[in-house]
């Protein structure tokens, strides 16, 4: 059926094709292009209008075009300058001079299903300004797109190599959905995007979509916001051969103070005589000063390491005005800072673009690339406690040799001193020996075919491939804190596993465009299309325990014991009408209506279908007469839109109930092997509609000094109803949660964007882009009854009680605790004998016993008087959302030099230092780990202060508290970069079109209060659970030096 | 213009109807309960899952050994570090525990409530489709008793829930839930097939249904429903055990086999009625439990099997059992495991040590299935004893008479006897003799019996002591089956001249003379403890004789006032009890979904 319907919509369009008009007499026209002060444009284009021909201007400027119509028009145009467009008249030789342009405000935006000039557009647009992206010593374009945009958040959870990005556009829609963007890469509609196989050298442009009416021709994918990519493609030249080397260090950019072997006995000393004694103390008739000389053992220097890093991109681009070809590679290499953690990234792609014909054009993009991420990820616990997280690990490993073994022991596996309770290896050992290794291979495919039907209509029909293959293996030895038979929780001896994902996506588009000039005020053009697509998923794996033979790591799966099969295969489809109409009268007033209806097989029949519209509204008020008067306001444009998109990120068959067969849920009937249990996993919800989002933007675009000084501002205000939530049920029911939609969020904000020319002579110029945003969220409805909605981070057993909550009328995540009020200090006490101390009766408890509390224990506020500190004194203890975030780049050159200078910042955000409840005053009471230097400063009868409680004053086991609530605001300078460009005179003599030198750098300095590692950092990053640092990856200082060639 | 914008109008229709096609997408990899439940195999993946939630982790694969029923006046939670939580009598109504627990139930009830629901629509062999109601219907009877045990009146659902929205539902008064329960397990009785029929412990038989309807009625007779009338059907259904001719229930000869073969995955279908099955290694990993590790002899050796050890007996359950009482040595580990080693070290029986000794009705030591997995288990857990269903039964009769009839202590010392040693009671030294170089061997001969081990010990040349030698399985090894004092010989050791004599253990001092009904009541409340202690029965046992909140401030006083200094923290699970502690609370995230719930009082 689906093949039908697309064959009836060809036809209809065939039918409506008619004949255009035939041609007249022909010349060559010869030119030269250059800038004001007579240096020739390079590679400045120059076409002839109404045709396809064109060509672009040589080395000194020169071009030729031949064969046109003596009463055409050519338009010469270069990035940076104003384009001209010259009527030939039947002349032959020209002479053209481009004026630079600030703000190239006759841009040409690429929107959703089309393009667009920027000045027409009545939607919220953000640019990405490529050429500052592009030399950001980064793997991934994501990775250098934070604070780029105004309104698009981009954090990673940390920096592990190969870590995956959250581009969150003008806040989370969502509560428990992905609140990812759409991305389009090249037309494409890819909603799980691997940024990794889109080298950032391929892209041309990003352009993010933000306002209803620029996202809802996306419809049920828009409401997140969308991400459009066009890559670079080839160009009427001669071929053109880049290459591009950088070869750089990349080194931890602060490593946390840890206790000295003396501050470490003492500290043991203080905790647990009994033990101290025994390791290092009186057993061995040494004192605690003894340790002042003692060699220090420094895991952090182990682990981390000084890592190279080599980037290589090659491309060839060139065609004539019917072929043009694009072809490039790319390898990026990176070794982690930390030890055995390594990310290797190759690319190629191909892309072709082919006049057949006048009015028939055709293409395709290939695109491959193999990514490998290697090592444990540094953040993600390998088991439920603590003790299973590896810079945990590092940091909480005894810095001193125990007294009864003097040799060196850094490198032996086990630790000699662990007990049952207090099970320990070498962290450096482990996490060397741990396999866990990751293969991406994406392929993608792009092809279409467009067919001008008759002067003004288009027809476009695009079929687009896209696959994914995962594979990721894991092996734990004899050698690492799972696999050791020496670890009295390891049920699995040595053990290992692989797991193999396979996704795909087919899509297939067809639009019609109509562009036309109604007469000389009167604009409009109208695009309409049908869509389907349909996304594929499946997954095989096996987990092998109890292997006999470890030597031949992952081979030896087959010689263990199975311990579970897995395999799972899912697939959707969507299938969407789409219409837009720009209607524009004499470029003054300008409107959009979109709609789209798009069909997703993910929800039940009777709500398969939303309907999701938009307008959007233009006044250009620098085109008034009244205006005109006005020489310094060279653009002046208000916008307005309003309208609806949906958020269609449920699973696949979310509205069905599923049954579930597995061990797990079985039972061993005499002895056997067990019979598997058929289970209701899902309840499902036959009700279950797509979420979707009211958006309404307003927005100011001004342009003064010709455009010198340019500003954007938007406000915007989006509520997104019908959430989609795991919803909890009462267990009665036998279900513990079910998918409903439930409540709604209010998302509101400003951006600004200002770019400004402060500084322009002959030789020196200073280009300046700024942009901040402010983000607010609130959660205006939840489940009927629901007050507030409390969400937990999972790191340590002991920590399950919530660390967020999200109130109705408040924020969608605050941090939620007690409110640390110091330590119990001697006045707080009776002395009933010397030195037996009991709380005074009118002393709130901090929830322990009153025998227990002792002076120097930690302390908590009373907030409700009663006396004791419990459940009911929690409260919101912090804000893990910025206030407002934001970019400054700034371009410095002069003559051949150039310095580029990217600040990037976050403010009033806090950040949870889950690091410090642990190893800055030791919550969980462990003996014998390390701690940071932080607990030096604890409570002692000699230093009674109100910071770090006692040894063994921690309070309750798993209370999060506001102890370790800081400041996480940061100003970061992110990106620096240097460029030597040789003079075109002496390169030429080599043939050469370019040849420039670069050093850069990333995260050079960052400016802040927050006692981690790095303050951009989310472990457990949600909409609902943002700002937890848990033993995160570092972020690298980078440091590059670079050689660009072109011939 | 015209006729084209029709066209257009027709093909867009033709689309649109076309891609509703194109947008039913079916489930590949997704069971749907619609294309379920038709064959007798799905079906028996069915009812698998609704035994499951016996082998969970609150239910018996630990927790109610070491959080909800073995912090009776038998154990305490050896941890110093953890003072949370049910296992201290100050769980709250967010305590992750007790929400544990009554999910999983609502869990089991619900995956019965399903196979209820379908069972008439597999095709399948009537006989079976009956053994599966009857299955079904006892088990989630048998999960409606924990809650009612636990919470009183709790919500009594029967049904899958219609939809996602509306799941307001009221508790039912404890009464007609129990009225339910037994309802449910009377009609399972008639279906489920007589237990030789089935040859293991590991299904629900015919006396099952009966041993557990005893304890049922026995609970609702008890406080705080005191339906006393409810006794007689205890007593009936506990003889209907007794007295089934074709099962011919008796109890093991030895009190310790009864938890080796448990250890061993050996089944004893006349005294071990119904057992919570555990599997081993392998794709079987998933159905392991933790008892034997969790509640068991604490130990890091992989060789032995690693376990915590959570529980430590107490001292008075200790002090409670005489000289000759077999069941002591296995109930509490009378020895210990050095840290880190295999070395078996026996208490000295100091009273710090008593403080000190695990449960050891489970000992991973037995475990024959290897590899040994760390802290996981294949020992399965014995939910019925036909020892439990004799001292049912002579409860019950205790409670309807005025005085225990003859029946009641002919059961109660039928418990006891099997339990009595026949072996050494004490051994004098009448003659020190000389001369000896080396300790002699003892050597034990005549008196009918045999196995009795001593160990001498010298000074001077005189032999100065003559004790039995402590053995890991039996505890003393007092040997067994003796009628008379056999005589003490002493070989080798160079000397000669020692002598001495013993005397032996008989049944008969287990037996119980008759007493009047409220000292046999007391008799058999501590009886039960000896006989069953640590099989998750203790503290429900305690709140229907309304004794929790005295008994265990009693225990408390105990520990403050006797206990070494350090099992002073000890006490504090027995001092916490309140009189609210004979209902749990009801989650408190279940009240804020169930608009219709109520708390229980106190919390």
């Amino acid at each position: 059926m689906k093949k039908l319907c697309i064959l009836l919509f060809l036809v209809t369009v065939l039918v409506n094709s008619e004949q255009i008009s035939a041609q007249t007499a022909t010349i060559n026209v010869t030119g030269k292009v250059v800038d004001k002060s007579g240096e020739p444009l390079v590679g400045a284009t120059i076409i002839v209008l109404g045709t396809n021909t064109g060509t672009v201007a040589d080395r000194n400027g020169f071009f030729t075009v031949k064969n046109v119509s003596a009463n055409a028009e050519f338009k010469i145009s270069f990035l940076g300058y104003q384009s001209k467009t010259i009527p030939i008249n039947g002349k032959t030789i020209f002479s053209i001079f481009l004026d630079e342009d600030y703000q190239t405000i006759e841009e040409i935006v690429v929107v959703g299903y089309g393009t667009q000039k920027k000045t027409d557009i009545t939607g919220s647009v953000g640019q990405v300004n490529m050429k500052d992206l592009v030399i950001a010593p980064v793997a991934t374009f994501d990775q250098a797109l934070a604070g780029r945009v105004a309104g698009v958040n981009v954090t990673s959870n940390d920096g592990q190599p190969g870590s995956l990005n959250n581009i969150v556009i003008r806040g989370g829609n969502s509560l428990t959905q992905s609140v990812a963007p759409l991305y389009v890469v090249d037309g494409f509609l890819i909603e799980e995007l691997s940024s990794a196989a889109i080298n950032p050298q391929d892209i041309a442009s990003i352009n993010v979509l933000k306002d209803a009416s620029a996202t809802a021709i996306y419809g049920a994918r828009g409401a997140n916001g969308v991400v459009v990519i066009e890559t670079k493609k080839g160009i009427v030249s001669k071929p053109i051969i880049t290459y591009n080397v950088s070869l750089g260090l990349q080194q931890v950019s602060k490593t946390m103070d840890l206790m000295t072997p003396y501050e470490f006995v003492k500290y043991q000393n203080d905790l647990n005589p009994a033990l101290a004694n025994s390791l290092y103390l009186s057993n061995y008739g040494l004192t605690v000063e003894d340790y002042k000389d003692a060699t220090a053992y420094n895991w952090q220097d182990m682990f981390f390491r000084t890592a190279p890093i080599q980037k290589h991109d090659i491309s060839i681009r060139g065609g004539n005005a019917d072929t043009k070809y694009s072809v490039s590679g790319s390898l990026f290499n990176q070794d982690g800072i930390i030890i055995n953690s390594d990310y290797k990234k190759y690319s190629g792609r191909i892309s072709l673009d082919q006049n057949i014909g006048k009015k028939t054009k055709v293409g395709f993009i290939v695109n491959i690339a193999e990514t490998e991420t290697s090592g444990a990820p540094i953040a993600a616990g390998s088991t439920g406690a603590v003790t299973g997280y590896a810079l945990y690990q590092v940091w909480n490993f005894r810095p001193a040799a125990v007294a009864n073994i003097p040799e060196d022991w850094a490198n032996e596996f086990f630790d000699p001193t662990a007990t049952s309770g207090n099970w320990m290896v070498n962290p450096i050992q482990n996490t060397n020996n741990e396999v866990n290794t990751s293969q991406y291979t994406d392929v993608n495919v792009s092809t279409y075919l467009s067919y001008l039907i008759f002067k003004d209509l288009i027809l476009k029909i695009s079929g687009d491939i896209y696959s994914r293959t995962t594979q990721n293996v894991f092996f734990h030895n004899s050698m690492t804190a799972l696999g050791s038979p020496l670890n009295p929780n390891n049920t699995k001896g040595v053990w290992g596993g692989i797991t193999n994902w396979k996704s795909g996506t087919w899509l297939n588009e067809n639009t019609l465009t109509y562009n036309k000039n109604l007469d000389k005020k009167n604009t409009i053009t109208i695009v309409g299309g049908f869509t389907i697509q349909e996304n594929k998923s499946s997954a095989f794996g096996l987990v092998a325990d109890l292997i006999p033979n470890e030597e031949l790591g992952l081979s030896s799966l087959g010689s263990g014991t199975p311990y579970s099969n897995s395999s799972s295969e899912s697939y959707n489809r969507t299938a969407s009408f789409l219409g837009r109409v720009n209607y524009s009268y004499d470029s003054k007033y300008l409107i959009t209506v979109t709609g789209r209806a798009d069909g997703s097989s993910k929800f039940p029949a009777s709500n398969k279908w939303g309907y999701f519209p938009s307008v959007g509204l233009g006044w250009r008020l620098s085109q008034e007469s009244f205006m005109a008067n006005i020489k310094d306001i060279s653009n002046l444009k208000i916008r307005a839109s309003y309208g609806i998109t949906g958020n269609n990120r449920v699973s696949d068959f979310g509205y069905l109930p599923v049954i579930t067969l597995n061990n797990v849920s079985g039972y061993s009937f005499d002895n056997a092997i067990p019979t598997q249990g058929a289970t209701y996993s899902s309840i499902g919800n036959p009700a279950l509609v797509w979420e979707s989002t009211k958006q309404t933007d307003i927005g100011i675009d001004l342009g003064l000094f010709n455009n010198r000084v340019s500003l954007t501002a938007d406000i915007y205000r989006k509520n997104t109803y019908d959430l989609l939530l795991n919803a909890p049920l009462p267990k009665t029911t036998g279900f513990s949660y079910a998918m409903k939609n439930i409540g709604e969020i209010q998302n509101q904000g400003l951006e600004l964007t200002l770019n400004l020319v402060p500084v322009k002579t002959k030789n020196f110029t200073w280009n300046s882009d700024f942009n901040i945003s402010f983000i607010s969220n609130k959660i205006i409805g939840l489940e009927r009854g629901q007050t507030n909605m409390l969400s937990s981070v999972t790191w340590d057993w002991n920590y399950t009680s919530p660390l967020y909550i999200a109130r109705l009328n408040g924020p969608a995540a605050m941090f939620y605790g007690y409110i640390w009020d110091g330590n119990y200090q001697y006045a707080d006490f009776n002395e009933i004998s010397t030195g037996k101390y009991v709380l005074k009766g009118n002393v709130p408890t901090n929830g322990l016993a009153k025998a227990t509390i002792q002076p120097g224990t930690i302390k908590y506020k009373d907030l409700n008087g009663d006396g004791v500190v419990n459940s009911l004194d929690l409260a919101v203890i912090g804000r893990p959302l910025p206030i407002h975030t934001g970019g400054w780049s700034n371009n410095f050159s002069y003559k051949n030099i150039s310095l580029n200078v990217f600040l990037q910042w976050s403010y009033g955000n806090d950040i949870f230092n889950a690091n410090r409840v642990l190893l800055g005053g030791n919550a969980l009471n462990r003996v014998n780990t390390n701690q940071f230097v932080e607990t030096n400063n604890r409570w002692t009868p000699e230093n009674q202060n109100n910071e770090v409680f006692r040894a063994g004053g921690q309070g309750p086991i798993g209370n999060y508290d506001s102890r370790t609530i800081e400041d996480g605001s940061y100003l970061r300078i992110k990106t620096v970069n240097f460029e030597y460009r040789f003079p075109s005179k002496l390169i030429s003599k080599f043939k050469l079109t370019n040849l420039a030198l670069n050093i850069s750098a990333e995260n050079l300095f960052t400016f802040t209060k927050y006692t981690g590692m790095d303050p951009e950092v989310s472990t457990r990053n949600s909409v609902l659970t943002p700002g937890f640092d848990f033993s995160a990856y570092p972020r690298a200082k980078t440091i590059l030096f670079g050689v660009t060639v072109s011939f | 213009m015209k006729t084209k914008n029709i066209f257009f109008c027709f093909l867009f229709l033709i689309s649109f109807t076309s891609c509703n096609d194109f947008l039913d997408t079916k489930p590949t990899n997704i069971l749907a309960p619609t294309n379920y439940y038709n064959t007798e195999n799905q079906m028996n993946s069915a009812i698998a899952g609704v035994y499951d939630v016996l082998g969970n982790s609150e239910l018996y694969a630990y927790g109610l050994m070491v959080r909800f029923a073995s912090v009776g006046d038998e154990g305490f939670y050896r941890s110093s570090t953890v003072t949370q939580g049910a296992q201290f009598y100050n769980e709250t109504a967010s305590d992750g525990d007790v929400l544990t627990l009554w999910t999983q139930l609502y869990t089991g009830i619900s995956r019965a409530n399903v196979v209820l629901a379908n069972i008439n629509k597999a095709n399948m062999d009537s006989t079976k489709r009956n053994v599966m109601k009857g299955e079904a219907l006892f088990l989630r009877a048998f999960y409606y008793f924990w809650l009612v045990n636990n919470w009183g009146d709790v919500p009594l659902i029967t049904e899958l829930p219609k939809n996602v929205v509306d799941n307001d539902i009221a508790r039912t008064p404890a009464n007609e839930v129990f009225e339910k329960i037994t309802q449910d397990m009377i009609t399972a009785e008639s279906l489920v097939p007589p237990i030789t029929q089935i040859g293991y412990g590991g299904r629900i038989s015919k006396s099952a249904v009966r041993g557990i309807l005893a304890r049922v009625y026995l609970r609702w007779a008890g406080y705080p429903w005191n339906n006393v009338a409810k006794y007689q059907d205890a007593s009936d259904w506990a003889k209907k055990v007794i007295d089934d001719t074709q099962a011919n229930h008796a109890l093991n000869p030895s009190y310790s086999q009864v938890f080796v073969n448990l250890a061993q995955d050996k089944y004893d279908i006349k005294e071990s009625i119904w057992e919570c099955e555990f599997s081993h290694t392998g794709i079987s990993a998933d159905e392991m439990g933790q008892i034997g590790s969790w509640i068991g002899i604490t130990t890091n050796d992989p060789g032995i099997g690693t376990a915590y050890g959570f529980i430590n007996a107490l001292p008075s359950l200790y002090n409670s059992y005489a000289s000759g009482d077999l069941r002591r040595d296995r109930a509490i580990a009378d020895f210990h495991y050095l840290s880190n080693l295999t070395v078996v070290t026996y208490w000295n029986r100091y009273d710090y040590d008593k403080y000190s000794q695990s449960v050891g009705k489970w000992r991973r030591s037995e475990e024959t299935a290897l590899p040994k997995i760390n802290q996981s288990t294949p020992i399965n857990f014995p939910i019925l004893r036909y020892s439990d269903v004799l001292l049912m039964y002579a409860e019950a009769q205790n409670e309807l008479n005025s005085s225990p009839p003859q029946s009641a202590i002919d059961a109660v010392n039928l418990v006891r006897e099997r339990a009595w040693s026949t072996g050494i009671n004490t051994i004098t030294l009448t003659t020190g003799g000389s001369g000896y170089t080396s300790a002699p061997v003892v050597v034990f001969s005549g008196g009918g019996g045999s196995g009795a081990v001593a160990t001498a010990t010298i000074n001077n040349g005189q032999v100065i002591t003559v004790t039995l030698t402590p053995d890991q399985i039996t505890g003393l090894t007092m040997g067994s089956g003796y009628s008379t004092d056999p005589t003490i010989t002493f070989t080798g050791g160079g000397g000669s001249g020692a002598e001495a004599v013993c005397t032996i253990h008989s049944k008969q001092e287990a037996d119980i003379l008759m007493m009047s009904k409220e000292e046999f009541r007391l008799f058999l409340q501590s009886e039960r403890s000896r006989e069953l202690c640590f099989e998750g029965l203790r503290k429900y046992d305690l709140m229907r004789w309304q004794i929790l909140v005295p008994t265990l401030k009693q225990m408390a006083n105990d520990i403050i006032t006797t206990g070494p200094s350090m099992y002073q923290y000890a006490a504090l699970s027995f001092s916490n009890v309140q009189e609210k502690h004979y209902l749990l609370p009801i989650p408190s995230s279940e009240l804020a979904l169930n608009k219709k719930l109520v708390q229980n009082p106190g919390y």
